[in-house]
């Protein structure tokens, strides 16, 4: 059945894609060096930081193995947690977020120039990389959520130990202190979503692993989880990808976290990509909820949290991601068609942008080159006509010079 | 076998190249894990004081060596008829002689030089053809006529001293100062040398080797004589001694 053989190929020209798409495993070692660089200028012996041993980690997309190169001229953004041993009743979030940037700040420090805005921003201070680097870092200050207010929601310990508080100018009492329990914005808990996420994708980590370990013929213990990608991660990362190109510097366009988060619920450990992808966009639709009226795309690890809350006061953030579920939807159910098929260099170009387009097709291309299906199935198109005036074609002067005589055996 | 990444990259960019003049173009992966360039092709030509215009419906198939091999091309609106320099098996098109292929296309391994130098003016001799009942540069006999026909003319020499050429190139030696077998008392290197140099990397020595020995195999049935050491490719030559030596031990 052509369909069958159709949505093989899609299948594995997803992959390519979705390769493309990814962050390259050199920059993943230079997020690591910044932010570990950064966490050992701020723990150093001298700091007014060291007696709290700060703990720098990776967070967001760097952290769940999701993130995608950027596009044209933006750049990496890396965030990271920089974790104080202090509590909520010994700093204000004033105090915290400065003693941070003090020392960034540092006459001897190598951030003092690269600080940007000099200020900080809301909740982090951002450094940036030199020019060729595209890349820049996000340090937010935090300390542990020792309240432990929403054990009773039942949050796993495990996962509601790793809770934090990170600093919110825009929170009333940030020069004061901070908000009382419930939820608000100074409440996060990154490595615990981490966490949850990986436990989605449990079973297909797992095989990723094992597959890498027997192609290394290493131990499964020596693979680490970011050294491979799940279908979710992929299918995630062409979807972020679609996103950008769609909504391209739309203000009201699907947020990271809410397709992450939803596409992660959704996931059922499809081992195929182009499976994923099919199953994973209707399922983030029914994962939406409607409480009260109000959109709710809930927070895995802290129920009081609504990813969506913006939907409220801005109904086109919501009709635009339902628009964009649907779209994905009938494209991904036309590229396994013939039709579609044969056209999928085309669909990619169009919604994943030409470059990373023909870089998959490429990659597809060169394995697929003189091996071919036994069953007789449609061509893809590797290169679309320009397609010439139907009215009035234009007809290519040649000048025959030293001409080859034709000859026949 | 599988074409390596930047070769699939190298065709996709000499399609880009190629559609700046033939828009009507495409390239395709086909199941059979074939790519294929195919479309209409247009051209407008000026000869002898008439613009030619015309259009064909082609296929040009990239060989799974490229750019080491030539590319190959079908006609595919049946417009040509198949008795006009075709191959009868596998219906492509044939552009010039092998030899000449594999020099047009050395010059430049791109399709835009495939498709100017070698597929644009076999269609337009074509053209030509179709109103006037001959081709508009002449055409190679069928066969083998043809063949020595467009190495006498490319060496510029008669038959005999063509294959003596040829076999050097069989042969895969030609010391630069050996005289050149055309006569000219001069040494190869400052006579046909630079000629034989311009083929040889083209094909392997034993596709000469096969052209010249049919060539010999045509001159003694048409019972010509050949100065046979000077022409032979060695191994022809031993293989003829040995033979001799043993038909005259069998004698005595």
């Amino acid at each position: 059945m052509t369909g069958t053989r159709n949505r093989q190929h899609v299948s594995q020209i997803l992959r390519d894609l979705a390769e493309t798409l990814d962050v390259p495993p050199s920059k993943y070692d230079e997020a690591k060096q910044h932010y570990q660089a950064v966490g050992d200028w701020l723990g150093a012996e001298d700091s007014e930081l060291a007696p709290f041993n700060p703990e720098i980690y990776a967070q967001g997309s760097f952290a769940l193995g999701t993130a995608v190169r950027p596009l044209g001229e933006d750049e990496y953004d890396v965030d990271a947690v920089c974790l104080l041993g202090l509590t909520t009743d010994q700093v204000t979030q004033k105090q915290l977020k400065e003693m941070v940037g003090r020392r960034l700040k540092h006459p001897g420090s190598r951030y003092k120039d690269k600080l940007d805005p000099n200020g900080g921003g809301r909740r982090c201070w951002t450094i940036q990389y030199a020019d060729g680097s595209k890349f820049h870092l996000d340090v937010l200050p935090c300390v542990l959520d020792d309240s432990r207010w929403f054990v009773g929601l039942g949050i796993p310990s495990g996962i509601v130990e790793h809770a934090i508080r990170l600093t919110d100018k825009k929170t009333p009492e940030y020069p004061t202190g901070w908000p009382a329990n419930g939820h608000d914005p100074t409440r996060s808990n990154p490595k615990g979503y981490a966490m949850w996420f990986k436990d989605r994708m449990r079973v297909s980590l797992n095989e990723a692993k094992a597959a890498l370990a027997m192609e290394k013929r290493a131990s499964v213990e020596e693979i680490e989880d970011y050294q491979v990608r799940t279908p979710l991660q992929r299918a995630i990362q062409i979807l972020k990808r679609h996103r950008d190109v769609r909504y391209n510097g739309d203000d009201d366009k699907p947020i990271s976290i809410i397709i992450t988060t939803l596409a992660a619920k959704a996931y059922d450990n499809e081992a195929d990509l182009y499976e994923a992808v099919l199953n994973i966009v209707p399922g983030m639709r029914q994962h939406i909820e409607q409480r009260n009226g109000v959109w709710w795309v809930e927070n895995p690890v802290n129920p009081l949290e609504n990813f969506a809350d913006k939907w409220q006061e801005c109904p086109r953030k919501a009709e635009l991601f339902f628009e964009w579920l649907d779209a994905v939807e009938a494209e991904y159910q036309y590229i396994i068609t013939d039709d579609g098929f044969t056209k999928v260099g085309t669909y990619l170009a169009e919604s994943y942008g030409q470059r990373d387009a023909k870089t998959a097709m490429t990659k597809y291309a060169s394995r697929q080159v003189g091996r071919g299906d036994a069953a007789p199935g449609a061509p893809v198109i590797l290169v679309p006509k320009r397609g010439n005036r139907v009215d009035e074609p234009s007809y290519t002067n040649i000048k025959v010079t030293e001409p080859s005589r034709p000859w026949q055996a | 076998m599988t074409l390596g990444e930047d070769v699939v990259q190298l065709v996709i960019d000499q399609v880009a190249e190629v559609q700046a003049e033939q828009p009507d173009l495409e390239l395709t992966l086909e199941y059979t894990g074939e790519m294929l360039v195919r479309g209409t092709v247009r051209f407008s030509i000026d000869h002898e004081g008439r613009t030619y215009r015309d259009a064909y419906r082609v296929q040009i198939a990239i060989p799974p060596d490229y750019p080491e091999s030539v590319p190959t091309a079908k006609e595919t609106a049946e417009a040509i008829p198949a008795d006009f320099h075709r191959f009868l098996k596998t219906g492509n098109l044939c552009l010039a002689a092998p030899v000449e292929l594999m020099r047009v296309f050395a010059q430049n391994r791109s399709l835009l030089h495939f498709t100017n130098r070698l597929l644009i003016p076999y269609l337009f001799s074509y053209t030509y053809y179709r109103e006037h009942g001959q081709l508009p540069h002449g055409e190679l006999s069928h066969g083998l006529l043809g063949l020595l026909e467009y190495y006498r003319e490319f060496f510029g020499v008669g038959v005999i001293k063509a294959m003596k050429l040829l076999k050097l190139l069989a042969d895969a030696f030609a010391p630069p100062l050996m005289p050149c077998p055309c006569d000219s008392s001069r040494t190869l290197q400052d006579c046909h040398g630079p000629k034989l140099d311009e083929l040889r990397p083209l094909l392997p020595a034993e596709h000469f080797e096969a052209d010249l020995r049919d060539m010999i195999a045509a001159a003694q049935t048409a019972k010509l004589p050949l100065p046979e050491r000077d022409v032979m490719p060695k191994r022809m030559w031993k293989n003829r001694q040995k033979r001799i030596r043993k038909a005259s031990a069998r004698r005595r």
